[in-house]
Parts: C-alpha cells; sequence; structure tokens
C-alpha cells in the first residue's frame, strides 16, 4: 500500500476541502508536515485511521481515544453551526492509494444527521481500478482489512512519543502478536481460537458428556471443565493486571513529563530520571552477580565440602609412602612372569612346591601393582586439583557476595536519594507539583501491588495447567465400550489435537521469523545507535539492548547484559523493530511458511510527533528516517524539527513533499506563535478571526 | 498446503511437525484453514464456528 494522495472534507477543523497529495517516489519517501501543537496535527493522523477503519481507528489500543476529543464529533463545528438541513451536511476523508499495481479509491463519510443519531455508522465506498476499468466492491471494509488488517494499524500508524511501550518488558505478548499480524500468521492464531471455541470444542464436549459413559469419566469431563474456566478466569485477570501496569506506568510517565516542565520542579525531576536510570542498570548488574553467584553455587560449590576428604587422602598417601609401598620397589607383574616361567633371575629354578617358588609366591603379598601405582598418583592430582578449585571457588564467591553488597550498597544510596526527591517535591511551595507527586506515589504503590497480585496469579496458572494436562491423559486412557461414546471422544480429541498442533506450528513459525527479524533489527539499529549496544529480540519476544560488559563472566571474559533502557532508547529500539517488521513484511514472499499465499507487502508508516521523546537520538533517528519504510509521512512541531532534525532530513534529499499547517480563531494554541519558520523563510501560519476556528493544509 | 510443494525443498520445522501428524488431524486442520482463509478479513465470522463443528463431524466418522 503507498498512498497517493488524503482528502479531508469538513473533517473536524479542516472546514471545506483539503488534501495532502504525498511523496510516492522510491528515493524521496518522505513526506513532512510542518505544524504547531493544537492546530490538527493528531487529526491528520487521525483521518487517516478513520477513513481505513471508521470509529475503531480513533480508539487507542486501550479503547481510548488517546488525544482525541469528543471522538464523535466529525463534522466541522462551523459548518454543523450553520447547517439548515443535517443531512446535507456531511464530513468526509477520501484516501486514494496504490495496492499490489491497482489504484484504490478509499471514501468515508458521516452527515451531521447520522452523526447526531451513532456517529460510529458511517458510509463508506471503495473503488479500484484494474485494467482501465473501474470496480466498485461490494464490501470494502474487508477488502481493507485485507489490505491493512486492523491489527497492524498502531505498528503503521502511530503517535510517536507514545511507541516506546514495545520496549518494555510486560509488552513481549504485543511483540509477538505484532510479528504475526504483519507477518500473516494470524489465520493460524485465529484458528486456533476457533477450535478451542465453546460453540466448537464445548458443543463438541458436552455431546461427549450426553454419551453413555461412566460415571468416573463423567466426574473427570465435570472437573476439567470446572478447571478449565477458573483457568481462563485466572488468564482474563492477568490480562486486566497487565494492562493496568501497562496504564500505570503510561500514568507515571505523564505526571514525570508534568513535572519535568513545572519550573520549580524540573530540576529535581531531572536528577530523579538520571537517578532511576542509574537504578535500574545497577538493579540489572545485581541481578545478573546473584545470577553467576548462583551457577557457581551450583555448578562448584561442593569442592568448597572436600576439604575432610581430601586430608584424609593425604594421609593414607602419606602413610603408603612411608610404608615404602608407593611407589612399589617390585612389581607383582614382574613376580608373575618369573613364576610363569617358572625360573628365577638368579637362575633357580621356581618349580612348583619348591621352597624357591614358595618365597616368591610370598613375595606377591607385598609386591606393588602399576595400576595402583598410577591409581595413587592419580588420586595425588585430582587432591590437588580439588583443593586448588576450593580456593578459586571460595574466592569467586567472595568476590560475587562483595559485588552483590556494594551494588546493594549503591541501590541503597540511590533509593535515599529518590525518597529525598520525593520528600522535596512533596512539600514544594507549588499545589501543582504536590498534587503530581502526591499521585505518583500512590501510582507507583499501586503499580507494585498490581505486581505482587501478578506474580500470586501466574503461579496459579502454572499449577491449573499441570492439573487440566493430567486430566486430559486420564480421560483419554478411559476406552468408551459404547461405539458412539467413542466417537464422540474421538472428535473430541481431534479437535483438541489440532488446536495443539497448529499452536506448535504458531510457535515453530515465529521462531522461526526471530533470526530474520534479529538480523533485520541489528540492520537497522546499527544505523542509529553506537555498535557496542545491540539489540535481541529474546526468546520470550522481549525487545532488549544487550552491552557487553568487560569482565563479568565467570570465567573472566567479557559478559553481556540487558541495558537499561531510557525512553528515548525505547523509542529508537520500537521504531527499529516496526521497522523491520516492514521491512521483513516487504519480502514475505520470499520466507517460507505454512500459510499459503502469503505475498510481500509495502506498507507506508505515518508518524505523529516522531522526534518528541528522542532526547539525544533526534539526529540520527532524523538520519534513518527514510530507511524506516517505503512511504514515510512525519507529523512534526516546529520545536522538535528545528536544528539537526532539519539539517539530517534536507541533507539526505528524501523529502519528497512538505505541507505546513495554518490555524484560524479567536485565540492561537498555547506556546504556538503566529509565524512559522522555514528555511529561512517565514510563512503566517496563525491568523486570528473572532468568528470560528478552522486548519488549512498549505503545500511548501 | 500440499505436501508435494513441501516436500520439493527442505522442510521447516513447521512443516516437519504438520507433517508428522496423523493423517486424520492433517485433512481436518486443512479443511479448517481452508474455511478459516475464506472469512479470515470479514468482519463478522458467526458462522466460522458452525461450519468447523460441521467439518470435524464429516471429517471424523
Amino acid at each position: 500500500m503507498i498512498i497517493e494522495r488524503i482528502v479531508f472534507d469538513n473533517f473536524r477543523q479542516f472546514k471545506g476541502r483539503q488534501e495532502l497529495v504525498l511523496s510516492t517516489l522510491p528515493e524521496q519517501n518522505v513526506t513532512i508536515v510542518h505544524a504547531e501543537n493544537g492546530f490538527g496535527k493528531t487529526t491528520i493522523l487521525k483521518g487517516l485511521l478513520w477513513v481505513l477503519y471508521g470509529q475503531p481507528g480513533l480508539m487507542g489500543t486501550d479503547g481510548k481515544p488517546d488525544d482525541f476529543e469528543k471522538p464523535d464529533c466529525l463534522v466541522n463545528e462551523g459548518v454543523a453551526g450553520r447547517a439548515s438541513d443535517p443531512a446535507q451536511v456531511v464530513a468526509s476523508v477520501e484516501l486514494t492509494f496504490k495496492h499490489e499495481g491497482m489504484q484504490h479509491v478509499l471514501k468515508r463519510s458521516l452527515s451531521l444527521a447520522q452523526e447526531r443519531l451513532d456517529a460510529k455508522k458511517t458510509d463508506v465506498d471503495l473503488v479500484v481500478m484494474r485494467d482501465g476499468q473501474t470496480h466498485r466492491q461490494d464490501n470494502p471494509q474487508n477488502r481493507i482489512q485485507s489490505i491493512v488488517p486492523d491489527g497492524i494499524r498502531k505498528l503503521l500508524f502511530f503517535n510517536g512519543e507514545r511507541i516506546n511501550y514495545l520496549a518494555m518488558e510486560q509488552s513481549s505478548g504485543e511483540v509477538s502478536e505484532a510479528i504475526r499480524q504483519m507477518l500473516g500468521l494470524q489465520l493460524l492464531d485465529t484458528t486456533i481460537q476457533d477450535l478451542n471455541h465453546q460453540n466448537v470444542k464445548g458443543k463438541l464436549r458436552a455431546e461427549l458428556r450426553e454419551q453413555p459413559t461412566s460415571e468416573e469419566k463423567k466426574g473427570l469431563l465435570d472437573l476439567r471443565g470446572a478447571k478449565e474456566t477458573a483457568l481462563e478466569e485466572l488468564k482474563d485477570t492477568i490480562g486486566q493486571i497487565r494492562r493496568n501496569v501497562t496504564e500505570l506506568g503510561k500514568d507515571v510517565e505523564t505526571i514525570d513529563n508534568k513535572l519535568a516542565a513545572n519550573q520549580r520542579a524540573y530540576q529535581l525531576q531531572e536528577k530523579r530520571l538520571r537517578f532511576n536510570q542509574q537504578l535500574e542498570e545497577l538493579n540489572t548488574s545485581r541481578q545478573e552477580a546473584s545470577a553467576k553467584l548462583a551457577k557457581v553455587i551450583a555448578e562448584d560449590s561442593y569442592t568448597l565440602f572436600t576439604k575432610d576428604l581430601v586430608n584424609r587422602g593425604r594421609e593414607i598417601v602419606g602413610r603408603l609412602r612411608s610404608e615404602g609401598k608407593i611407589p612399589a620397589k617390585v612389581l607383582n607383574s614382574f613376580l608373575a612372569e618369573l613364576l610363569d616361567s617358572e625360573k628365577c633371575i638368579c637362575t633357580r629354578c621356581l618349580e612348583p612346591g619348591s621352597e624357591e617358588r614358595a618365597a616368591v609366591e610370598k613375595l606377591m603379598s607385598y609386591a606393588g601393582d602399576q595400576d595402583f601405582n598410577n591409581a595413587v598418583g592419580a588420586l595425588d592430582h585430582a587432591m590437588g586439583v580439588l583443593e586448588e578449585s576450593a580456593r578459586t571457588v571460595e574466592e569467586r564467591i567472595r568476590e560475587l557476595t562483595m559485588e552483590r553488597l556494594e551494588l546493594k550498597r549503591q541501590i541503597d544510596e540511590i533509593e535515599e536519594e529518590l525518597e529525598k526527591i520525593h520528600k522535596e517535591l512533596s512539600g514544594k511551595n507549588d499545589d501543582e507539583v504536590r498534587d503530581l507527586e502526591k499521585k505518583r506515589s500512590d501510582l507507583l504503590l499501586e503499580t507494585q501491588s498490581q505486581h505482587a497480585e501478578l506474580g500470586r496469579n501466574e503461579g496459579k496458572i502454572e499449577g491449573l495447567e499441570q492439573e487440566i494436562a493430567d486430566l486430559e491423559t486420564a480421560i483419554r486412557q478411559m476406552e468408551d465400550k459404547n461405539a458412539s461414546a467413542a466417537l464422540a471422544q474421538r472428535r473430541v480429541s481431534a479437535v483438541e489435537d489440532s488446536a495443539a498442533l497448529l499452536e506448535q506450528i504458531m510457535e515453530a513459525e515465529t521462531e522461526e521469523l526471530r533470526p530474520l527479524l534479529n538480523d533485520e533489527i541489528g540492520k537497522h539499529f546499527r544505523k542509529i545507535m553506537d555498535r557496542d549496544f545491540w539489540p535481541e529480540l529474546s526468546k520470550d519476544f522481549t525487545l532488549r539492548i544487550r552491552k557487553r560488559v568487560a569482565g563479568t563472566a565467570a570465567d573472566g571474559e567479557d559478559g553481556e547484559i540487558d541495558a537499561a533502557l531510557s525512553t528515548g532508547q525505547r523509542t529508537v529500539t520500537s521504531l527499529v523493530f516496526i521497522a523491520s517488521l516492514v521491512a521483513l513484511a516487504n519480502r514475505r514472499s520470499e520466507i517460507p511458511t505454512i500459510v499459503r499465499g502469503l505475498s510481500g507487502s509495502a506498507y507506508p508508516i505515518a508518524i505523529d510527533s516522531p522526534f518528541g521523546s528522542l532526547s539525544m537520538f533526534r539526529k540520527d533517528v532524523a538520519r534513518y528516517i527514510p530507511e524506516l519504510a517505503p512511504q514515510v509521512l512525519l507529523l512534526v512541531s516546529p520545536t522538535q524539527y528545528d536544528g539537526d532534525v532539519h539539517e539530517v532530513l534536507e541533507a539526505s534529499g528524501r523529502v519528497g513533499r512538505r505541507y505546513y499547517l495554518t490555524f484560524t480563531g479567536p485565540t492561537m494554541p498555547d506556546r504556538a506563535t503566529s509565524e512559522l519558520d522555514i528555511d529561512g523563510q517565514k510563512l503566517q501560519q496563525y491568523f486570528s478571526s473572532d468568528e470560528e476556528e478552522f486548519t488549512r493544509i498549505c503545500e511548501l | 498446503m500440499s505436501e508435494k510443494s513441501i516436500q520439493k525443498s527442505k522442510p521447516t520445522r513447521a512443516q516437519e511437525i504438520f507433517l508428522s501428524a496423523p493423517e486424520e488431524l492433517k485433512s481436518l486442520i486443512r479443511v479448517v484453514l481452508e474455511e478459516e482463509r475464506k472469512v479470515m478479513h470479514k468482519q463478522r465470522r458467526s458462522n466460522i464456528h458452525q461450519v468447523i463443528y460441521d467439518n470435524v463431524k464429516r471429517q471424523i466418522k
């Protein structure tokens, strides 16, 4: 999908017809819209989402409209206010795009009359030009879903200041889901869900329950049903807790941003952010040290308990030496040879029964054995090794314990500093700061409590899953004598086994995509960040940044640890992940899969405020922006764009089209200026009017 | 997901899992995936559960 044009008509603050023609040239794939905050950047992004998905497109992942107030009021207010016939006043967005070589024109409209009744019910129309012919699609929404599935919209059209959540540990579920959605494995996921659905598996199980089968089996079936219900409830609870934790994290971040913007709090807040970052790093290092300590204890700590054994061994060897038994003066193998040959080295005969032979045979009981000599030598050596290992292990345990204690001391110090900052902010002579600080503290307490609840429930889930698996085995082992009961059991088993098999297949497919994605992620990441760091999509699908730390491995070699990520680094990591998925989706047809008919798809990316939370990485990300996707639409404010970002994007030569938004209204939005300065060109962007508010799109 | 096409090149791990499944399961999965593919982009897929249920009954006799 490559977007050619977006036309807004009386949509929100876009009065009348306003259009954006996007650059479609591969070598100039970036289109920029410059606009002050409050002028309409978010409306452009939301308009794009609305035309594609209707009302659900306006909502965030949590089902709330994010920065988009009154999502049910889409018809331009001024036009709506003057309307004599509400049925004739219409808001619409029209999207023209190319997909698989065919031009598509998608238009979604909503009349004022319909908006007042139910804004969710919109008119949608899709026309496809194929072979010079125009074809109107019967089911436009289905066609759009097949081109850009709803599940990937949050990866393609998003607010750059909020995308950092993808690189958080609790987002691993969303990351693996994003991979499946973007790379076409959703079909498997949906099939598994449908097989396990109450109307399929549930219905077949109910039929089995109706069959003439033993009371014992019925009892087990009921028990399994009850356990499964409990499991589902627990999973729902866990899902809710995870959502709560994510929301709490976002709320804390919002408060942090407000504190950072407050004149009386920003210095302390900045200090807190630095301390928080250090705290994360220290905690990571402490976890690493604990893991190393656990490894040493598990693998080598036995050597510490061998002291008595070694001492006893040394005593025995010493005694044998002092008695002259080791090393042996005469070897019994030599005596055996003499007896065999019946001739001594002094030429005497050693015939059986002779005195001489009896004397040599007596010597056999004193003589040493070469194997015995060797064994004593090996024992001696092993005792030396054990003694040395015990010393090394003792030293390593002492070092690691000291390291942990030192890290703990530093953590305590930082926690004390953070507590001081909290007290200082709580006591500030500023109502806003005090309120924010109190809210922040309450949110952190609530987050801790949610984490504890999460841990408790996860433990319960593990136990329940095992119990259900055991019941499953027991039920299947109970053979049914009745033919219809046996058939019902076979059907239930077939559905359960099919779902389980598809789970395995999906896991294997996702797992096979992981190294490919890791390659892409690494390639993209190196274009932005230092080479001492590298990103990794872990086995549990958490996006991590790893870094090398000198001499931290158990053998004293360089080790690797997870780097604690700042918001900027998380944003970069999330962007890199999305870009890698888009790149992989583009060459999907080259990657083997069990799902038939997957073809490569080009996707555009539209980002509202792409440079908002990047801090020091703005310049590097700006350089990388054209590589994000085959087509990129950026909605930027002047403060985010000026300076480095402007220079880098200008120098790249990849910006195909540029627009700016003008705002007309009685008051200028906060922090906006009346003129926009682009390339030294002063452009009036605010026009005063007491009559109404509206935004215009102007091409540069 | 035809077995011929899988066997042409070295099978992936996912393909191996599928190929080693009992014939009855492979047939069931094939028909269910086919039905799912028909409705995968539809917003309303209310009938899919009945279709799968009927297919299970037809396949496992």
